[in-house]
């Protein structure tokens, strides 16, 4: 199967050929869409909470990323004012965040999100990371640092659904 | 018997599988083998914690805890679910640091429920974000297990720990006996290369026998929402309140894979002196009109610290409710004198 299905059957007795019959690949597509959906669907992915990080120091941290994801997005629960860069050992370039919510306690935190799978080619983007595209979960390290006033109170990793088809 | 594990996922073109084309030994040969490929290497973060806070690192910004003398004192601690009895071990990721010139420090992870433990050594002079791996053995015979890690300090020089990740994986990928899903009597079963020969032919067994397998994985997958651990002798603790009514310390964002309408969940917590309380709800439970889990946090806070663990228990006030393929959100709420959150695992199970 060439896309990630959403939705899938779980039951096995909906696979009905008979005892004897020629195999046939209506049997084989239900279990097929089980499969990828495990082999490339996109799992829950644990977020970094705890005390808030902020400037002056780099934050870095390494995750396992699924199989066929050719980006990354974050949710970053911020306040401040400022930027957080954010950098992938597989991309080239880094992905900035703009940071203008004011505030510095939990309480008036807001979530900003990176959501656009663009390639780039220079630094200063508001974009998803790339940590490289592999038929096999792999290990990608990640690093955030913030400017100014800006801290992050939580963080969530999200490896985005394939763009384009598996192969 | 003789299985293949292949080391990449197979992608099968929709064209090899459309409707009443009779399909190769090949093909069938890739969809049993992806069975086998997902157990060997299809695994999920369930503990990712970047430390920060640690009293012993002194004051202002540290983004690491500090080792001790001795393992006496665990550093950091999650009760973590169990994925159960395909995979065999524990994997671990550690970014590290190590001050001194020469001498080896090591970080231990125990698991409570024995003893067990394994040790990561540390070489001397490893700049900081330094990435060491081990691996500890899973008791699948628990159906929660707490993890301890503790940083020990070499003969001179400061072990530092900046973030750890562990997952399960099986030990060796090859060699696999069926294993049966304790919620659903389910069976994983491999299937023998002989099975899938050219001139074999597939029975309805055979294949409905492959679903299962992926079945099981499915269920047995640890899908994390979070896995967090507090500096256990913080500085500053991150979750901390004295308040009457209930204060949101943690929302988390979440977007729950098909069938997963469960959140089940372990934390560390405890008030300094009289009564606290912790509660647990979603943003779909909320809005159905479900009771929030509560629970009452233990008094005072000192090592090894499972006197402040409350987890889930799906027989009594347990798992909370949430919406599959939907956004949602993980609510944490504490009161009480010092009412503390020291530390949460949430993942998503079937109903």
């Amino acid at each position: 199967m060439n896309y990630v299905p959403q939705l899938i059957i779980t039951d096995g007795s909906y696979l009905r050929p008979v005892n004897g019959d020629p195999a046939l690949a209506r049997d084989a597509a239900e279990a097929d869409r089980l499969a990828v959906h495990l082999a490339a669907g996109r799992r829950c992915h644990p977020a970094l909470i705890g005390t808030a990080m902020e400037a002056g120091v780099t934050y870095e941290w390494r995750t396992l990323v699924p199989a066929f994801t050719t980006h990354v997005g974050f949710s970053l629960l911020v306040t401040g004012t400022g930027a957080v860069t954010l950098t992938c050992d597989g991309d080239t370039y880094d992905c900035v965040v703009p940071v203008e919510a004011g505030g510095s306690t939990r309480a008036d935190a807001l979530w900003l999100h990176v959501s656009e799978a663009k390639t780039v080619s220079a630094d200063g983007y508001w974009r998803c990371l790339e940590p490289g595209d592999a038929a096999v979960p792999t290990e990608a390290g990640f690093a955030l640092t913030c400017s100014g006033t800006v801290k992050v109170w939580a963080l969530q990793t999200r490896p985005l659904p394939r763009t384009t088809a598996l192969s | 018997m003789s299985i293949t594990v292949p080391t990449a996922a197979t992608v099968i073109p929709d064209a090899a599988l459309a409707a009443k084309r009779p399909i190769t030994a090949a093909t069938e040969a890739d969809l049993a083998e992806l069975s086998h490929y997902l157990r060997a290497y299809g695994r999920t973060p369930i503990v990712s914690t970047v430390f920060s806070g640690d009293q012993s690192a002194g004051s202002g910004v540290q983004p690491y805890i500090e080792g001790a003398a001795s393992a006496a004192q665990p550093h950091a601690v999650w009760c973590v679910p169990v994925a159960g009895a395909l995979w065999t071990h524990w994997e671990i990721t550690l970014l590290v640091e190590n001050t001194a010139l020469s001498d080896a420090g090591k970080v231990r992870i125990t698991r409570a429920s024995d003893g067990t433990y394994t040790e990561i050594t540390v070489p001397g002079s490893s700049p900081q974000w330094t990435t060491v791996t081990g691996a500890l053995a899973i008791d699948s015979a628990q159906s929660t297990e707490q993890l301890r890690m503790a940083a020990v300090n070499g003969a001179s020089g400061v072990v530092r720990v900046h973030a750890i990740e562990i997952r399960h994986k099986p030990l060796a990928s090859i060699s696999a006996a069926k294993v049966a899903d304790p919620a659903s009597a389910l069976l994983w079963r491999p299937a023998d290369s002989a099975e899938l020969a050219a001139d074999a032919t597939l029975s309805t067994g055979l294949r409905r026998r492959l679903h299962e397998s992926l079945e099981v994985l499915r269920r047995m997958w640890v899908d994390s929402i979070v896995g967090w651990s507090d500096a256990t002798l913080y500085r500053v603790a991150a979750y901390q309140q004295t308040t009457t009514p209930y204060v949101e310390v943690v929302r988390i964002p979440f977007v729950a894979p098909a069938l997963r309408r469960r959140v089940r969940w372990t934390l560390y917590g405890f008030v300094s002196t009289g009564t606290g309380y912790v509660r647990l709800a979603t943003g779909y439970s909320r809005a159905a009109g479900i009771a929030d889990v509560e629970k009452q946090l233990a008094v005072g806070w000192s090592s090894p610290f499972s006197a402040g663990l409350i987890k889930y228990s799906d027989s009594g006030a347990g798992a909370i409710e949430c919406a599959e393929l939907q956004a949602d959100e993980l609510l944490v709420e504490v009161k009480g004198t010092n009412a503390t959150l020291m530390g949460i695992v949430a993942w998503l199970a079937d109903p």
